[in-house]
């Protein structure tokens, strides 16, 4: 499985994922996080991100 | 509300969402994009948030706005425009505009906006991604901060028309707690994700390909019409809806009457900013109002208590009303004949930051498409057809009260049959 892209997944897609256990939440979280944190300073669509809630 | 057992896997049980900062979050802060609201942390879930957390979704965070929700760009946010993703010297739309540029950038798998006059749709078409508006009264709004409480409605925005069906899943249905939701079956709503739309009648009202539009836009629409033809829906090119020329005067008088009176309780006494270098008690709420709000809402504020003072109540609010019936009854002819009706989402492109704000009423007309929706409180959905020289370009369907299955549907078969979805922003 390719983890690095996890954040381009749509939401059936990551829950067939998920289901089959091929992926975590914590890995599909910690994607997007990631995403957020690359391109956040270019786009500014969030306003507060709370990753410390989901360890 | 349903208990979801701990250990079962709802479709989205841990999959991260982004929310629209207009919506209520226990223990999150909920700006609206506001200064007046810059450090209110709600103690208190939305119903939706409720529903969303009862699945096990991931909140990850809040997305920027135009403040109070007013505004179809993002310039509108106290804190920060949001910049468009396909061209960052553009705006994204609004005023969900967070939550459209997230989910076309990967930010999150989903997120959840609020369409008071388009603000869910206008941006999906500006992104490239998919923007549902319910029917008034299949969301509950309870923890949905008020802007004009007879036009709002919470609605999902993803990256395919799929994962609208399964938030609307999640999301929809009456709450107690919203006087205005109503009681009516949510159907499984991917039950209808078929790519069969034969034999559907779909009706083009020529008043939504209005002067000033964009022949970029027509051009798409045009082609993303023909395509819908192909696949088996029976297309009248020659609807007439007439009044839909009043829709933008209508909602200018009824949207910030009722936003002049939902924001009267931001006084700098009961939550949020409060002004303290004053003497008195008025002088405290003037100066809380002076500094808390920005132009944009001072400018509804003074619109609403204008159409709403005695003298004007009859010319204008009254009147407003009026119209506001025969936009919905025009409606439910049309749709007496017709499945669904089909037009831009926005007439333009997404503009560049900064071209429409000295212009009120240029960033008002963005909106000219998805506006007789709210009023009508019908549904309408919002899915990518085409570009633009790399510009987004956005369809919008309309149906009528809770076809949200039908509008889906429509939306699918297209979508399967075009793939514009499947492109992503060069960043």
């Amino acid at each position: 499985m390719v983890t690095n892209e996890l954040h381009q997944l749509t939401i059936h897609e990551a829950h067939r994922l998920i289901k089959q256990r091929k992926i975590s939440s914590v890995e599909l979280t910690k994607s997007v996080l990631k995403r957020i944190a690359e391109i956040e300073g270019k786009v500014h669509a969030c306003v507060t991100i709370v990753e410390d809630t989901y360890p | 509300m349903s208990k979801t057992p701990t250990r079962e896997i709802t479709p989205l049980t841990g999959i991260p969402i982004l929310i629209k900062d207009v919506i209520c979050t226990q223990g999150i802060r909920t700006t609206c994009g506001s200064k007046m609201l810059e450090k209110f942390v709600p103690p208190y879930d939305a119903t939706v948030i409720e529903k969303l957390k009862a699945q096990k979704a991931v909140i990850i965070g809040k997305t920027n706005m135009d403040e109070f929700a007013m505004g179809s760009s993002n310039e509108h946010s106290a804190f920060f425009p949001t910049h468009n993703p396909w061209d960052l010297s553009r705006v994204p739309g609004g005023s969900s505009g967070g939550s459209a540029v997230a989910v076309s950038t990967d930010e999150c798998i989903y997120a959840l906006g609020s369409d008071t006059g388009g603000s869910i749709r206008q941006p999906a078409g500006f992104c490239s991604v998919v923007g549902l508006k319910p029917t008034y009264g299949r969301v509950s709004r309870f923890g949905l901060v008020a802007f004009a409480s007879s036009l709002d409605q919470i609605g999902p925005i993803t990256k395919d028309v799929t994962d609208g069906a399964l938030v609307m899943n999640a999301i929809a249905g009456h709450d107690n707690r919203d006087s205005t939701s109503v009681l009516y079956p949510v159907p499984d709503h991917t039950q209808q994700l078929l790519p069969d739309i034969k034999g559907l009648r779909i009706g083009i009202p020529r008043e939504y390909f209005v002067e000033g539009m964009q022949e970029e836009v027509r051009v798409a629409l045009e082609s993303a019409i023909s395509k819908l033809e192909e696949l088996g829906a029976e297309i009248d090119w020659e609807v007439s809806l007439p009044y839909t020329k009043y829709a933008l005067a209508v909602y200018y008088v009824l949207a910030p009457s009722e936003a002049s009176a939902n924001l009267a309780r931001y006084d700098g006494v009961k939550y949020g900013f409060s002004e303290q270098d004053a003497s008195n008690v008025i002088e405290t709420t003037e100066k809380t109002r002076q500094v808390g709000f920005g132009p944009e809402v001072k400018r509804r504020i003074m619109l609403g208590t204008y159409a709403l003072s005695a003298g004007y109540y009859d010319a204008y609010y009254v009147k407003a009303q009026k119209v506001r019936t025969l936009i919905k009854q025009e409606f439910e002819k049309a749709f007496e004949k017709y499945d669904a009706l089909v037009t831009p989402t926005s007439p333009i492109v997404p503009f560049e930051l900064g071209e429409k704000l000295e212009d009120p009423m240029q960033m008002y007309l963005s909106d000219v498409c998805t506006l007789p929706t709210n009023i009508a409180g019908i549904p309408a959905i919002s899915i990518p057809a085409g570009f633009a020289d790399k510009l987004p370009i956005g369809m919008q369907i309309m149906g009528k009260p809770f076809s949200e299955d039908m509008l889906l549907r429509i939306a699918f078969a297209y979508e399967q049959a075009t793939e514009w979805y499947k492109r992503k922003p060069p960043l």
